[in-house]
């Protein structure tokens, strides 16, 4: 806070006030920033101080060994490049197919308008379940190939009406004088509604990049080459330690193989990183974003 | 703008189109359907082919592994791993095997494959078996006589390919201890008695006061699991090797002195008091801060501790076995693996190169197989020396050279090879120095048991009723045995309280289903 020799000095009720709250929401950042510091703190520590349970919060000796293991597993760049290539192309297809979408729905003169937005939101309550969706994907032959994680989810229903309220919201003037003027539908949305239109863009496509980025089910099911896997499905290998039964026969292999803390860290920082670093970005759109619909104008 | 939108969509659906065809299986040959059952010498594959494969990895493998080079070297095949991490391997494999596009090869458990072959997902094997055509199998099944029993599916026909340890015996769960601070502490590792073991824990803590000398980890079951295994007796129903009959362990003697004696553990301090939740780290935390002397455990861990801790470790660090007390003047040997093993690789029905995938299930219980699946490829991977141990020639990260540069290379990968043989175990298990001490120690002890085959069920109904008995019975004994440790119930209202609600829950019907099961098994 800037002293200001004009300042009127508060009241003492605010200032106690303001005082508690502060410390309040002082103990909730911690809170919420610890589990972050201390990933960040183990997968930078020696391992040997973190089985010895010194690390709690500060990084205790430098060790950047479990990152050197990360980049070295044997398909981490592939991965990376693939979920960086699913993410972009799923969140492309996403924004276009949304908003070619929702567009007609926006508008009144459509006439098919209340019985499709009808068939769309059936979607949202009824899905087809695991195994009929798997054969769907199999006989549209899109099993094991890139489509499959970035087509399928590219339309939710949920998004359309998301994006057709906030098209709504925008003057129906605006697209009038366009008409006048000669400019075609496609014109319209293109050079119109789109650019009005960042906040709610911004929000689904982050709302999509992040689902797809840490997302590892759609991959487990549907692809079978390791090639084509993404960074989540290295990140759950390592981190989701079996189910360890030592009742099993021959059980021990399975503790073999486990990752040591500092991995385990490591491959957190590693592949949240990126996605974290783009929320600041983003974020002015999305308070904007997130309240479409909540006031009716 | 009409135009280019168009445009876009027409691009996209080419692409679609283009990159949707790779999914298709890759059908390099025409299918082989040629093969004479009764040609003498057949080759594993004629033609080079490609065939996918299921398994269990928590590391992906991509194919171009050492293992998958030395099995096209060997056998014409190529392989197209499909690895799926542990914890999602039960998931996968359903919807495999609920949408019936199966791979052609699948590395699954004794139960899926018993449930699923009878339905038709998976090769019969047994016209193979009878034309000759799986000889080296047969003839490692009959070696390990149990094999044949357990392998057979109810349905009386052949449908796995189990994972075999051919070999006298290789240690499980042993007695485990801080062997450093005993000969410190001149104290012995060879306990006579479970008194024995009882002074030597208090003699520890009066020296290491802040600590908690017997620690074990992953729950409760196995803290009280492996003190009743050794007084030979059981958590709930187990099979008594002298009388070849399954009985309910709570209900003896030898579980309740148990009880008694863990909880004296406990009460004074002796046994570490967070034995329900203890994590791996934590455990591996008083391990190394020296603050736990005594579990059970597996002796590979003697070794992997002291690479993990690096240089931190404490001056003169060694774990390694113990023997195990005597109860009743009796020395229950330690839990082996030798034989049979429930894991099994199973052929699709739906594959085009049946023949061939026989061939190769049958080369990997060949000599040449077994080595090839351990070393990789003779002269390449490897070479044996005149004394008959291995030499890699490639820099393979195995216990004897953890640095080594090759770290994924799928040799000794246990979802992959069919056979152990002591040269694998020799080349990748007693090479580490702790390992190496704990087999030699036992071994001079006579501190190794024998394998022990359990029942297996025919009927899927008695299974589930039995497995559902046993699933309450078991929880509702680990419940009340935690409250005698801890103190809470006196063992005097054991009997009474505790066993007559065991029968209550049905303890002798479930005895009376797995003792017909066995029989059913066995004595056919």
């Amino acid at each position: 806070m800037k002293k200001s020799p004009y300042r009127i000095k508060e009241p003492l009720g605010d200032r106690v006030f303001l005082s508690v709250v502060y410390v309040i929401l002082a103990i909730v950042v911690l809170a919420m920033l610890y589990p972050f510091v201390y990933v960040v703190s183990v997968s930078i520590s020696d391992p040997a101080e973190v089985i010895a349970g010194k690390v709690t919060f500060f990084p205790k000796g430098f060790d950047l060994g479990a990152f050197k293991t990360m980049i070295n597993h044997p398909i981490f760049f592939t991965a990376y490049k693939n979920t960086i290539v699913y993410t972009a192309l799923g969140t492309f297809f996403t924004l276009f197919f949304t908003a070619i979408t929702a567009y007609p729905l926006s508008k009144d003169k459509f006439q098919m308008r209340s019985f499709l937005s009808k068939v769309y939101l059936i979607t949202m309550f009824f899905g087809g379940g695991m195994i009929p969706t798997y054969l769907a994907y199999k006989s549209l032959g899109i099993l094991d190939t890139i489509w499959v994680m970035v087509l399928p989810g590219a339309l939710s229903a949920w998004n359309i009406i998301l994006m057709r309220s906030f098209f709504r919201n925008i003057p129906e003037s605006l697209s009038e004088s366009a008409y006048i003027d000669g400019a075609t539908d496609p014109q319209i949305l293109i050079k119109i509604i789109l650019p009005l239109s960042k906040p709610i863009m911004a929000t689904i496509g982050l709302f999509t990049a992040v689902g797809i980025w840490n997302g590892y089910f759609n991959a487990l099911l549907y692809l079978n080459d390791t090639e084509k896997y993404p960074l989540q499905m290295i990140l759950r290998s390592i981190l989701v330690a079996a189910t360890f039964n030592p009742s099993e026969k021959d059980a021990y292999t399975a503790l073999n193989h486990s990752a040591t803390e500092s991995l385990k860290m490591a491959s957190i920082v590693i592949t949240t990183l990126p996605i974290m670093c783009i929320y600041p970005f983003l974020q002015k759109y999305f308070v904007k974003g997130l309240m479409v619909g909540s006031i009716k104008g | 703008m009409k135009r280019l939108l168009v445009l876009f969509l027409a691009t996209m659906m080419l692409l679609v189109t283009a990159c949707s065809k790779p999914s298709e299986p890759a059908k390099n040959t025409e299918p082989s359907q040629t093969s004479d059952p009764n040609a003498a010498e057949q080759k594993i594959s004629e033609k080079p082919i490609e065939v996918s494969w299921f398994f269990m990895s928590n590391t992906p493998y991509t194919g171009d592994e050492e293992i998958f080079k030395t099995i096209q070297k060997y056998t014409n095949i190529k392989i197209k791993p499909i690895s799926v991490a542990r914890a999602d391997v039960t998931q996968k494999l359903n919807t495999v095997l609920a949408s019936g596009s199966l791979p052609d090869l699948i590395t699954l458990s004794r139960d899926n494959a018993d449930r699923y072959g009878p339905q038709g997902a998976f090769l019969d094997l047994t016209p193979y078996m009878e034309a000759g055509k799986l000889d080296n199998y047969k003839a490692m099944l009959e070696k390990y006589p149990p094999a044949m029993d357990l392998t057979r599916s109810p349905n009386g026909k052949y449908y796995g390919f189990p994972r075999i340890y051919d070999v006298p015996y290789r240690a499980d769960e042993v007695m485990l201890g801080r062997t450093d601070i005993f000969a410190k502490n001149n104290l012995s590792t060879k306990f006579e008695t479970f008194d024995d073991l009882y002074n030597t824990l208090v003699q520890l803590k009066k020296l290491y006061p802040d600590s908690y000398p017997y620690f074990v980890r992953w729950g409760t079951p196995h803290l009280i699991g492996n003190q009743a295994y050794f007084r030979g007796t059981s958590t709930s129903f187990y099979l008594e090797p002298d009388q070849q009959k399954y009985l309910f362990g709570p209900e003896s003697q030898a579980y309740k002195d148990t009880l008694v004696y863990l909880n004296k553990l406990y009460s004074e301090g002796l046994l570490n008091p967070n034995f329900a939740t203890i994590t791996d780290e934590e455990w591996n935390e008083l391990l190394a801060t020296n603050k736990g002397f005594v579990t059970f455990d597996y002796p590979q861990v003697g070794d992997e501790i002291v690479q993990q801790m690096g240089s931190k470790i404490p001056q003169g660090f060694e774990f390694t076995a113990m023997l195990q007390p005597a109860y009743n003047d009796k020395r229950v040997g330690t839990g082996v693996l030798s034989g049979y093993l429930g894991s099994y690789k199973v052929i699709s029905n739906q594959t085009k190169y049946k023949d061939e995938l026989v061939n190769f299930l049958n080369w990997m219980y060949s000599p040449q197989g077994i080595d090839a699946m351990q070393f990789g490829i003779e002269g390449e991977s490897y070479q044996k020396n005149t004394d008959g141990t291995v030499k890699f020639l490639k820099d393979f990260q195995t216990p004897a050279t953890p640095n080594g540069t090759i770290k994924n290379a799928g040799l000794n990968n246990q979802d992959l090879f069919t056979v152990v043989n002591q040269a694998a175990i020799n080349t990748f298990e007693l090479n580490g120095a702790a390992m190496k001490k704990s087999v030699q120690f036992l071994e001079e002890n006579k501190g190794f048991g024998k394998p022990v085959f359990d029942a297996k069920f025919s009927d899927t109904n008695e299974k589930k009723e039995y497995t559902d008995l046993k699933t309450a019975i078991d929880t509702y004994v680990e419940e009340a045995s935690v409250n005698v440790i801890i103190g809470k119930k006196s063992i005097d209202t054991w009997d009474s309280e505790v066993i007559s609600q065991v029968k209550k829950l049905g303890s002798d019907r479930a005895l009376e289903l797995i003792n017909k099961a066995y029989d059913e098994t066995f004595k056919k």
